[in-house]
């Protein structure tokens, strides 16, 4: 690399004491203070571990952690098992023209707002919305459903939200697999499913797995998709948080939320890299 | 090898329905929402075809578009103060070497891992604890603060593939350590800069959460704004919005594409 650099101090400042000063300033001193108050007692400022006892003590408050951690979980798995066929159709069986325009065809609604798509779900599922009137028009349905506001709209609502970011790595990891393995499984008379457990899944696991990571980040993190899609009772742990510090001001309580929703997502991250022996620098790019 | 193409295309063909109701899936809300932006009337159910929520969105509509001058404002100021420190920061990481690196690379990654509400919460209250008003300012803060770990990321990827022996021989050639830096390493990186600049746009523009927490009144950003149209109730003009941002995207993302092509040619 770089031989025989003169260690210039003023250069050394003009490149890093901006981004040391604004990084130390609102990343590391805003979450630090973010640790303290959880740990203390609203206006006496206190040592107290009462903020993370009443998470235990409140079964509202640890079922919405359980049930946002579960559902995540499920949405991962989901959007993995759909992104598996779409990737192989799309790096292994059409020309490579066509893959390259299929590709384009699944990142354009990526390029509008999530709050946009969610629009369209929700005038699509609303009692007044579009599915009612026409399955009333048909005579499918009597009187119009509420389709929108209930969980299993809300996942398949962040399926869709999320579906990218599974789809890319394994395409990506699905690339570098030899068609002659599938090829000469297929020959040798290996049914379907025996070339999807043995060859394919296999050799897609660390794209599987990256993806895996992100997908689960941005699932137990979001906020729109829950609060635009789910009911009344699908409450997310984020809108828990948020309800905590906008709503009922209580600041101590919603720092001491967000560090165990950082320690869930820490713990399950962590979890995945060590059990595939990667590191997260590798998994973001 | 066409011939094995074939046999794998007739017996996967479950990949094949998996890919089309997942590009159908992935359409439908988008097409429902542009379809009914032609609508005459404002409920869910088709009348006629109509421009009327277009005129109401250009004429009619002071509020959304002060939101979205706020926005452009926000998006502009926050991504290119990102876009000087993080490249600032990235080029220092390569061309420094000290103890302490590798904590500087892993803080400002963080921003990129840490859940969106905390990092909205924990602004909140540090804005608060230091007194600073809740508004514009705060929002173009918090922006650049998102934005920075991505143009750190690309302009560092950029520096990782490149070829230092040049660097020597800019060196064997009389350059001193600012010419070098100037002549060429900058050049080199600049495709890089530009592409953390639109991400960090884009990621600005469409950024809602963190917005929420660090907004004042009156400092809405566009997201902020549709928002609290559509949260209870059907707002066409949204609708012509989003056909308007469509369009508005593929024009952007098609000349930045070839401007960037030119860059990289010409450097």
């Amino acid at each position: 690399m770089m031989k025989n650099r003169r260690h210039i101090k003023w250069g050394f400042l003009f490149f890093f004491l901006p981004v040391v000063l604004w990084l130390f300033l609102l990343i590391v001193l805003p979450h630090l203070e973010l640790l303290r108050l959880s740990f203390t007692k609203a206006n006496t400022g206190k040592f107290t571990l009462d903020n993370y006892l009443a998470f235990f003590n409140e079964p509202i408050y640890w079922l919405t952690f359980v049930r946002t951690a579960g559902y995540s979980i499920i949405v991962t798995f989901i959007v993995m098992v759909i992104s598996l066929p779409v990737s192989f159709y799309i790096s292994k069986i059409v020309k490579e023209r066509i893959s390259g325009a299929l590709m384009i065809l699944i990142l354009v609604p990526f390029w509008v707002s999530e709050l946009i798509r969610v629009y369209g779900w929700m005038i699509l599922l609303r009692e007044s919305g579009i599915l009612n009137h026409f399955f009333v028009s048909i005579g499918l349905f009597k009187e119009p459903v509420e389709m929108l506001y209930n969980d299993i709209t809300m996942i398949m609502g962040l399926v869709y939200t999320s579906m990218l970011f599974m789809v890319v790595p394994v395409i990506g990891v699905m690339d570098d697999l030899d068609n002659s393995l599938i090829e000469a499984a297929y020959d040798l008379g290996a049914s379907k499913t025996a070339i999807w457990r043995t060859i394919i899944i296999p050799h897609c696991a660390s794209g599987l797995v990256n993806g895996g990571i992100i997908v689960f980040m941005l699932v137990l993190g979001s906020y729109l998709t829950p609060n635009l899609m789910g009911g009344k009772n699908s409450l997310w742990f984020t809108e828990q948080i948020y309800n905590q510090i906008i709503l009922y001001f209580n600041w101590n309580q919603g720092a001491a939320f967000g560090f165990l929703l950082l320690a869930l997502s820490s713990l399950i991250i962590w979890v995945l890299l060590k059990l595939t022996k990667q590191n997260l620098k590798e998994v973001v790019k | 090898m066409s011939h094995h193409r074939n046999t794998l295309k007739t017996s996967f063909s479950f990949s094949y329905t998996m890919l089309s109701l997942v590009i159908v899936f992935l359409f439908i809300p988008l097409f429902v929402v542009v379809f009914f932006s032609f609508n005459s009337v404002k409920g869910m159910q088709w009348e006629s075809a109509s421009l009327i929520w277009y005129k109401t969105l250009i004429y009619e509509s002071p509020s959304l578009w002060a939101a979205f001058r706020n926005s452009l404002l926000i998006a502009f100021t926050s991504s290119i103060s990102a876009t000087i420190l993080g490249s600032l920061a990235a080029i220092g990481i390569k061309w420094y070497r000290f103890k302490g690196r590798s904590y500087i690379t892993t803080v400002s990654y963080l921003p990129m891992v840490l859940p969106e509400v905390i990092i909205g919460i924990s602004m909140l209250i540090f804005f608060s604890a230091v007194k600073i008003r809740l508004g514009l300012f705060t929002i173009f803060v918090a922006h650049t603060t998102f934005n920075l770990p991505f143009v750190f990321m690309m302009v560092s990827a950029r520096l990782d593939e490149f070829d230092y022996s040049t660097l020597e021989a800019a060196r064997d050639l009389g350059a001193n350590e600012r010419q070098t830096l100037l002549k060429v390493i900058v050049p080199s990186i600049i495709p890089a800069i530009l592409s953390g600049f639109l991400m960090c746009i884009t990621m600005s523009l469409e950024d809602f959460v963190i917005t929420f927490f660090v907004s004042g009144p009156g400092s809405g950003t566009l997201p902020l704004y549709v928002y609290s149209m559509i949260r209870y109730g059907v707002s066409p003009v949204i609708n012509a919005l989003t056909f308007v941002m469509i369009l508005g995207t593929m024009l952007i993302a098609f000349f930045f594409r070839k401007f960037l092509k030119t860059v990289a040619a010409s450097s």
